[in-house]
């Protein structure tokens, strides 16, 4: 176990899967127990390799030298903080090619295909600990995730698959600058620094202007934001999430939005603590426009699918919340939040696929009374939705404890400064209670949408639907089962992370507390890039 | 001097030295007479020009290799009465072109077979075509630019007209020699001007004479550095000195513009680094005058190529944002952004030859060069549409195609030589992400359309031609592991341009401090 390379066969096994599914023959039932066998390999895999390397009490990395003259090495390792989305991950990769049984008819060698590229890509992107190779794989989930929403999808599949392309693309445009600004600065101070994350996430504490931090941690924020996604760069999201394939849908909400706020935890807010104390109170301003506005317009929607994308792109929002409190219950409730939408999410888009595969319509008005004729469904619909509004002893409901609770005792700001010196007289505290509406809300849509389509009289033409396949009962009943486990024994999964993410929001207290010491007594302290220029005239 | 010895005679070693191109020589002069000698043109004919050209193609290239080979320290030397200069760029850049001429030989043969019943004469000018574009990149004299450069385009007039029956054609190679005519008396109005100030054609003479003018406001200097500028902008069809590139690629026979994207482009990026490291590092107007030619390619090569419906036009405008991209490098000026040139040149050849032979292969399956004709495509032929997908992904920059690394390493060497053109990456970067566009447009309609008419009417199985399937298969390989094995490439592109920077540190460095 010691010597094999673990994370590189995580990484690659699938890309290794991709090439042979072109060449088997052309057969639904064979490509289906192929992808089945494979991805359920891949995740006994994931989790024996986690168990081993947590045994061996070091964190597993892996180097090659690859093209040093530029400071470029294959390097991949996985903290406890991967491991887990690494996890999340290969389970939900599972749950999708079990999902596939019953929703993709047509070129299934082609899907397959791209589903296990992109599973390497995502899986590249957590693992990754070389600025380079993170780029590369974060570019490479791009081409399959096209071709999956563009074949595969619903009507207007093509303008989604195009829309979320090139809004993702946008983003890596600020990235790469900033990648390159960020290596640029690193070289200037130490010719040997490569483009290892360990040589690269200290570069802020050199003593780097505040300024040219703000303008790096935006760089790579935008790319992270539009993923996440954040309003205002939120539109590709219902779009790819409607026409997408119910597995694709899965994977979108459950893993490959956290790749954003992955991003944004590691990179951003590890790595550029001023930056982020700096920039905390528009993000949590966002972050709470964020879950109220979108949950107000989940709460409009007549489309079922459009309703749960929606609600998926609220509950992302908790992660900025929790990441804006800048304190380490914060980081821990963005990283639970992380995981218990991965699951919930996918969850929900599982719900939505088991009806319109039977249905063909996502229409709300156009279904009522699915609770008799499918009560399967129905059970794990209502399990699922409760979870996601929150209810106590389900997965939800610790994610959004820890993130209010973290925000509310959070002192990142008092008040957020506003152009020409003026300030909004918004503290994180005020900014939190007004979220909670946003769970109000939640509340509102998903039981309003229950009532909707589960209950009151059947229509005539539903009368004779069938209930959930054994596949998918497996999948809602996977789902449901560690979304139960988690709400239940939240320590188990937080006790995973907890030291790293702990450490990550280290820098902070003591800067906050640093900050507000120097601010006059009785003053109210406002956090701007000016608190730390003056620090800096001492210092150099 | 030590150069002496090479003034008076022309020893061995120069002899050994032009040993490509004399082979090339003779291999042109075999398929003239080759081509007399069979007169009744059969398939078997036919195919057997196009293997004595192959074997000659691949003689100088190995013969190439082997004079590279013989000199692992690469002192840089003057050869031919200090006409061409042997260095490390001369041997980087006159492989490429072998190598690009080879696919080209290999890519043509199907098209030329259904199209024509005169195949030598093609041969035979693309490797005259070469031949001239190899003296270009070993050129260390003003006279042997003016040669190479005037063999290049010649035969290329003809090239474009090679279908002289088609309209198309023949307005394609008319309209390139006036564009082209004119160009030239341009460059040789410019290159006039720098040996009325330098006295000398003499590459090195000249940056002596020159570096008298640094910092000096001169009319004549200006005009000079226009008029070369122009004319070589011209020769790399860049933005806003483009315009005959779509016409010419779009009526020209598609191996020819296969050619001329990709062979004729490269030498002529070669003159063109060659003219600027060499006699005018640190020039005032340079970096200027770049930034908004790269600017203006970028921007317009991109946009236009939006709104292309015919897959020839569109490469066209795809090679004109393509240099846009890689003067970047020319910008900052750095051994690391021209050397990110070189590379990048080396990943173009490949991607961009292989999408032609794709043209080609689909040309010759639907009788179109239509974007629309492509639909559906794949199901009738993956492979092929497999092979097209990834050069059109590396030509947009997408992992982990050699195309992604080309860029990611020219704008990493732009931002390291000079952060303050981040701002032109960006550009860049938004611009290829535009690129994207159009090139997954052409995905879209292989992969994810329904089959269109002509495209059911392909019969199921026909066997590929062995040199196009083999050109295909080298151009894949190269575009998939170029990048991933790049860092043995990277070094010679960097190397190769150190030691031209070296001839004259002191304007050099003054030249980046800008």
């Amino acid at each position: 176990m010691e010597q094999l390379p673990v994370l590189s066969i995580l990484i690659f096994l699938p890309l290794i899967y991709a090439l042979i599914v072109p060449f088997l023959p052309n057969e639904k039932r064979l490509l289906h127990t192929f992808s089945t066998v494979g991805s359920g390999l891949l995740f006994v895999l994931s989790v024996l390799f986690w168990l081993g390397t947590t045994k061996a009490g070091r964190p597993a990395a892996e180097f090659m030298t690859w093209l040093p003259q530029l400071g470029i090495h294959y390097n991949v390792g996985a903290d406890n903080l991967s491991w887990v989305l690494v996890i999340l991950t290969t389970f939900l990769v599972l749950m999708a090619v079990l999902a596939s049984y019953t929703s993709i008819e047509k070129r299934l060698k082609l899907y397959y295909a791209m589903i296990f590229t992109l599973t390497s890509a995502i899986l590249g992107v957590f693992l990754a600990r070389d600025l380079f190779v993170f780029f590369l794989f974060w570019e490479l989930e791009l081409i399959p995730m096209y071709l999956l929403i563009s074949i595969w999808g619903g009507p207007r599949r093509e303008y989604a698959a195009i829309k979320f392309v090139l809004y993702t693309l946008f983003g890596s445009v600020f990235m790469l600058a900033a990648i390159l600004g960020l290596f640029f600065i690193a070289r200037s101070a130490d010719p040997s620094a490569t483009f290892a994350f360990a040589d690269l996430s200290g570069v802020s504490a050199t003593g780097l202007a505040v300024g040219t931090q703000v303008l790096l941690f935006l760089g790579l924020f935008t790319a992270f934001a539009i993923k996440l996604p954040m309003v205002p760069f939120h539109t590709w999201l219902p779009d790819a999430h409607v026409e997408a394939p119910t597995p694709i849908s899965m994977l979108l909400a459950g893993i490959l939005l956290k790749m954003g706020s992955y991003g944004m935890l590691r990179l951003c807010f590890g790595w550029f603590p001023e930056a982020a104390t700096v920039l905390a109170p528009y993000l949590v301003l966002i972050g709470t426009i964020n879950i109220v506005y979108t949950a107000g317009v989940a709460l409009a929607q007549a489309d079922l699918k459009k309703l749960i994308a929606y609600s998926s792109v609220s509950h992302m929002g908790f992660v900025l919340l929790g990441l804006g409190a800048l304190n380490a219950v914060g980081f821990n409730g963005a990283v639970f939040q992380m995981v218990s939408h991965g699951l919930i999410s996918a969850g929900l888009f599982m719900i939505v696929g088991t009806l319109y595969t039977r249905t063909h319509t996502r229409q709300i008005a156009e279904m009522g009374g699915f609770g008799k004729v499918l009560p399967t469904v129905y059970f794990f619909a209502l399990l699922i939705a409760m979870a996601s509004l929150g209810l106590p002893l389900l997965g939800g409901f610790p994610a959004e404890t820890l993130v209010f609770y973290g925000a509310f005792l959070s002192n990142a700001f008092k008040v957020i400064p506003w152009f020409g010196g003026t300030v909004l007289t918004l503290s994180i505290q005020t900014l939190t209670i007004i979220s909670a509406i946003g769970v109000v809300l939640g509340a509102a849509y998903l039981l309003w949408m229950l009532m909707r389509v589960f209950m009151g009289p059947v229509f005539p033409k539903w009368s004779d639907l069938k209930d959930a396949t054994p596949s998918e009962v497996f999948v809602l009943a996977a789902l449901s089962f560690l979304i139960v486990a988690v709400g239940l024994f939240p320590n188990l999964v937080s006790s995973q992370f907890e030291r790293e993410v702990t450490a990550m929001a280290q820098p902070y207290s003591k800067m906050i507390a640093e900050l507000h010491k120097a601010t006059p007594k009785g003053q109210i302290p406002v956090i701007s890039m000016m608190s730390f220029s003056k620090n800096e005239g001492g210092t150099r | 001097m030590p150069e002496t010895m090479a003034m008076n005679v022309i020893g061995q070693k120069d002899m050994l030295f032009i040993l490509p191109e004399i082979i090339l020589t003779v291999g042109l002069l075999a398929i003239l007479c080759l081509t007399m000698m069979t007169h009744k043109k059969t398939r078997h004919e036919n195919a057997g020009l196009m293997q004595v050209s192959l074997v000659f193609v691949l003689g100088s290239l190995a013969a190439l290799i082997w004079q590279f080979a013989q000199q692992p320290s690469m002192e840089p030397e003057t050869m031919m009465f200090g006409a061409l200069r042997a260095d490390l760029f001369s041997y980087v850049m006159r492989a490429m072109l072998l190598a690009g001429l080879g696919i080209t030989v290999a890519i043509s043969h199907a098209f030329l077979e259904r199209n024509t019943k005169i195949i030598g004469d093609f041969y035979a000018l693309v490797m005259g075509a070469t031949l001239g574009g190899m003296v270009l990149s070993a050129a260390n004299d003003l006279a042997a630019v003016f040669i190479g450069l005037e063999t290049l385009s010649i035969t290329s007039y003809v090239l474009a007209g090679y279908l002289r029956r088609t309209t198309r054609s023949a307005e394609a190679s008319f309209k390139y020699l006036v564009y082209g005519g004119m160009g030239t008396a341009i460059f040789l109005f410019g290159l006039s001007l720098v040996y009325g100030l330098s006295g000398s054609t003499n590459f090195s003479d000249i940056a002596t004479a020159l570096a008298a003018y640094q910092g000096v406001m001169h009319p004549t200097l200006l005009l000079m550095v226009i008029m070369v500028f122009a004319a070589l902008a011209f020769k790399l069809s860049i933005a806003p000195f483009h315009m005959w590139a779509p016409d010419v690629y779009e009526g020209a026979p598609t191996p020819v513009s296969a050619f001329l994207s990709v062979v004729s482009k490269t030498a002529a990026f070669a003159v063109t680094i060659r003219l600027l490291m060499v006699i005018f590092p640190g020039f005032p107007a340079w970096a200027e005058l770049w930034t908004i030619l790269a600017v203006l390619s970028m921007t317009i090569g991109n946009f236009v190529a939006l709104k292309q419906r015919n897959v020839k036009r569109l490469l066209a405008y795809s090679t004109v944002a393509h240099a846009g991209y890689m003067l970047t490098g020319l910008v900052v000026g750095s051994s690391a952004g021209v050397g990110s040139i070189v590379y990048y040149l080396m990943t173009y050849l490949f991607m961009n030859l292989g999408a032609f032979a794709c043209v080609i292969y689909f040309g010759i399956l639907t009788g179109s060069d239509d974007i629309e004709s492509y639909r559906g495509m794949v199901q009738k032929r993956p492979g092929l549409v497999l092979a097209f997908s990834i050069f059109l992904l590396s030509l947009a920059g997408i992992p982990i195609t050699a195309g992604f690394f080309a860029k990611f390493f020219l704008f990493q060497a732009v931002i390291m030589s000079n952060p303050a053109y981040t701002w032109l990456v960006i550009v860049a970067l938004l611009n290829s992400t535009v690129s994207l566009a159009y090139y997954i447009n052409i995905i879209r309609l292989m992969v994810v359309k329904e089959p269109s008419d002509a495209v059911n009417a392909i019969p199921a199985h026909t066997s590929t031609p062995w040199a196009l399937g083999s050109a295909l298969t080298i151009s894949v390989a190269a575009t998939l592991l170029l990048g991933v094995f790049a860092s043995q490439f990277l070094n010679y592109s960097t190397e190769s341009v150190k030691q031209l920077v070296q001839e004259r540190p002191v304007v050099v460095s003054q030249g980046l401090k800008r």
